[in-house]
């Protein structure tokens, strides 16, 4: 009975160290970025994503300044999409996304979306998944205990209350839900890559010598929708889609 | 009288002007000659003279002269005369032969011409100086156009000084006739022009004549066409593409007749096309390392300085900032730096004021950059500091400048306008430059392993649940709990009527006891038991008038509530007033029958 509690604090223990290594590893690197050593900072981000394993919105933000920096933008694109990813409302990601891709080559327009859907999307990426969970659950927990009151309760006007209190927490709750799910299907269906080769065409069917529709240069951001052995098919933010070859791309 | 004391000035100023001026008595001649070529050989004396006693001339075959000629220039007022005495001349042999001094007398002094040194060199082939006579036979000219002309005897060189350079480099190239022919005519002359470089054309004495050079170890007549400082403007392989130059000469030929012959034989003219050999030049680009961001292009060595032509002004009141770069490279090419002056200070675009000498070493001189500034608004303001670069051609790397910084006290203007503009209405923020915004030094969000999210995880569900589950369980609990009570008082309400009647039948033993107080009671307690199990009302609200409306609704006989208030008012009677015993054994059975009866007619 003894061993496994002591393995359980030594394994404990150990990961805290590691995480405590790491942390200072990103303070290092926070301060070479302020010494203005942006290529030394790179590698040491990047080693605490590759080698440990870990991230944070925060570190990807980081790292895409650094690459920015370094003039490196299609790397600045795909870590501040990575940001935006983990912490989708990060106003200062969004920013420097933005000013950062002033410098890449293509520039594509994208289709508007209709009001009520946008509002629901900007409503969505205020926080993440566990947070409209969390707020999911405690509406439901409101709403059981206003229908307990109705049940319970001999005064007329608090039984009133009881019932419609409790039916409007249930759907609120119910729409909390939704977001929750909205973002976890973005979070982890949604694919998207960036272009990482200088100049590459995009063709009408996944095979080398299928016809050229359009060319893509570094940095473009993609949606994959399909894929097909090394090929993977993508789609614009202007509605263009087409195959091209997966080595080109980098998920975020 | 005004105007002859004017012409009297005039006279003595024109008097002292020629008595101020130096009086140089110089002999010239070209330097070189061939053996035989006719030259000319002039003595000029800038005051009036008299009497020329010529040097030594015996070394040269005599063709014309002393000629003289004289010259009175009036220009703006200040008077100069000169005379030339002139001698057309030929060299015998080659050497060195020296010409002494001449001399000439100016008013009352004897004065002596410089030495020269004339070097004569072979003879040239063809060699013939016909320039004075072809008017004399026109007969005998022959035009042929061309193809005869050889090109062994006439021909272009492109000179380059350096084929290797770096971009903005300068390149001098010289295009250079070498002829046998003593007289060339040009009928038609192609200038190239140079792609890929900024050309600058090296200005050349208009009158050159053709002089006599060595190439090759032969002797060539030969004049500069055109020469040229070009800086490359990309980088690469350039050709320097050829001049090309149609020329007519004068040929001898053969003596067709005796007139011919005695006349110096005939001439014809021949055309001939010659072009030069187009030049490679390798220009290589500036290394990309350790280039700074402030390079504009220019090339050389060049100093810088910085200047502002006050320090201490008022608000809108104008600045002069210099900046002037000087030293030798591609001036001309020098754009005007972007300089970062504070936001507050308006700046115009600059005025670029040259010095420069275009020579054979390239552009020389000075470039300078005057930015006119207006402060808009009071303070003290820093310009710089300012760094400017360029590649060095002597080391072959970038030099940076760094420009003092210089401070300027502006003070408030009484109409300062941005003050006053500010008073009425505030201006929006000027961005100065765009850049990202700074990283997030803090940790925010711990670093965390791609781990799983609580939605949808096994808590998440477990929370879920609580809550439905939980009002389900109650009102289950619920259910059961109202059918419990409801039966209890089903129960009650059946079994009303035995309990009542074991009361009363307790009643009657104790009305046998005769204990009476303990009877009326029993009576009193069970018909109030009944009633209130029976109808299920709760003890502690009873009462007579309760008791009879529950019993109206009930459809209950009017007398058999009367009788049961009656039963119950004796109940209460006999209890508080004691020793009124009569009617005890009636009381008994009508309480035992109102009872029988009030059951029946509520169980129907």
């Amino acid at each position: 009975m003894r061993l496994p509690v002591f393995f359980f604090i030594v394994f404990f223990l150990n990961s805290a160290i590691m995480l405590a290594e790491s942390e200072s590893k990103l303070f290092k690197a926070n301060d070479l970025y302020k010494a203005g050593d942006y290529a030394t900072a790179v590698t040491q981000y990047e080693q605490i994503i590759n080698e440990d394993g870990l991230r944070s919105a925060n570190l990807y933000y980081n790292l895409a300044n650094a690459y920015y920096k370094l003039t490196d933008y299609p790397s600045a694109i795909l870590n501040y999409e990575r940001a935006l990813k983990m912490k989708p409302a990060d106003e200062d990601a969004m920013f420097n996304l933005q000013l950062t891709n002033t410098h890449i080559e293509d520039k594509i327009e994208t289709i508007p979306m209709l009001f009520y859907k946008r509002w629901f999307f900007q409503l969505r990426n205020s926080a993440g998944q566990d947070t409209w969970a969390v707020l999911f659950l405690l509406c439901l927990f409101a709403c059981g205990g206003l229908f307990v009151l109705f049940v319970q309760s001999g005064k007329s006007n608090l039984k009133r209350l009881g019932f419609y209190g409790g039916f409007s927490m249930l759907l609120v709750s119910i729409f909390f839900l939704s977001l929750a799910f909205s973002m976890r299907k973005w979070q982890i269906y949604h694919q998207e890559a960036i272009v990482f080769a200088g100049s590459v065409s995009v063709k009408s069917s996944p095979v080398e010598n299928g016809t050229g529709l359009f060319l893509l240069h570094a940095g473009t951001k993609v949606k994959i929708v399909d894929e097909l052995g090394s090929w993977r098919r993508v789609k614009l933010a202007d509605g263009n889609e087409g195959w091209m070859p997966a080595a080109d791309l980098e998920l975020i | 009288m005004k105007r002859l004391i004017l012409a009297c000035i005039g006279l003595i100023s024109l008097i002292s002007g020629v008595q101020g001026q130096e009086i140089s008595f110089k002999a010239s001649a070209p330097a070189k000659v061939a053996a035989g070529e006719r030259f000319k050989l002039s003595f000029t004396i800038n005051a009036n003279a008299s009497g020329f006693t010529p040097p030594d001339l015996s070394e040269f075959d005599l063709y014309g002269g002393p000629n003289q000629s004289s010259s009175v220039q009036m220009i703006n007022g200040s008077f100069t005369q000169s005379m030339t005495y002139y001698y057309v001349l030929a060299a015998r042999k080659k050497g060195k032969i020296k010409i002494g001094p001449a001399y000439t007398r100016v008013g009352n002094g004897k004065i002596g011409s410089n030495e020269l040194l004339i070097e004569v060199v072979d003879a040239l082939p063809q060699q013939q100086a016909k320039q004075s006579q072809p008017a004399a036979q026109p007969g005998a000219t022959i035009n042929q156009p061309s193809a005869t002309g050889s090109s062994d005897k006439l021909f272009i060189r492109a000179i380059v000084n350096k084929t290797k350079v770096s971009l903005g480099e300068a390149i001098n190239v010289t295009y250079k006739i070498y002829s046998k022919y003593g007289q060339i005519n040009f009928s038609d002359l192609k200038f190239p022009t140079f792609n890929g470089f900024f050309s600058e054309e090296i200005p050349m004495n208009k009158n050159d004549k053709l002089e006599v050079e060595q190439f090759n170890g032969e002797n060539w007549y030969a004049a500069e066409l055109k020469k040229s400082v070009l800086f490359p403007q990309k980088s690469g392989k350039l050709e320097i593409p050829p001049l090309e130059a149609t020329c007519l000469v004068r040929e001898r030929v053969a003596a067709q007749s005796f007139f011919d012959q005695f006349f110096g034989g005939s001439v014809r003219d021949i055309e001939i096309k010659v072009k030069s050999q187009a030049q490679q030049v390798t220009v290589e680009p500036h290394p990309a390392a350790g280039k700074p961001a402030d390079f504009s292009g220019a090339v050389g060595k060049f100093e810088v300085e910085s200047s502002v032509d006050k320090t201490d002004l008022k608000a809108g009141d104008a600045l002069t900032y210099r900046l002037k770069i000087s030293g030798s490279g591609n001036l001309k090419l020098l754009e005007a730096p972007t300089l970062k002056f504070p936001p507050e200070f308006e700046a115009y675009d600059p005025q670029i004021k040259d010095n420069i000498r275009i020579g054979e070493g390239g552009m020389n001189g000075t470039r300078e950059f005057e930015i006119l500034l207006i402060p808009r608004a009071g303070g003290k303001y820093l310009l710089g500091p300012f760094t400017w670069s360029f590649f060095s051609t002597a080391s072959d790397k970038y030099e940076s400048v760094t420009l003092p910084v210089i401070e300027v006290n502006v003070a408030k203007g009484a109409n300062d306008q941005a003050v006053a503009g500010r008073a009425g209405q505030s201006t929006s923020v000027k961005a100065i430059s765009t850049d990202i915004r700074f990283i997030k030094p803090e940790l925010g969000q711990s670093l965390h392993k791609n781990d799983k999210p609580f939605f949808l995880s096994p808590l998440f569900y477990t929370f879920s649940v609580v809550p439905p589950l939980g009002l389900i369980l109650l009102l289950l609990l619920r259910k059961r709990n109202n059918n419990l009570m409801a039966n209890q008082g089903l129960y009650k309400s059946r079994e009303a009527g035995s309990m009542a009647k074991k009361r009363l039948k307790h009643a009657g033993e104790l009305l046998a006891k005769n204990d009476q107080n303990a009877f009326y009671d029993e009576v009193f307690r069970a018909l109030y038991g009944y009633l209130s199990d029976r109808l299920q009302i709760p003890g502690a609200s009873l009462n007579k008038e309760v008791i009879a409306n529950t019993l109206r609704t009930k459809n209950i006989e009017e007398t058999d509530i009367e009788e049961l208030e009656r039963i119950l008012q004796s109940c209460e009677f006999a209890r508080f007033a004691p020793g009124a015993d009569s009617g005890m054994q009636n009381l008994y059975t009508d309480a035992e029958k109102l009872i029988t009866k009030i059951d029946k007619s509520l169980k129907s």
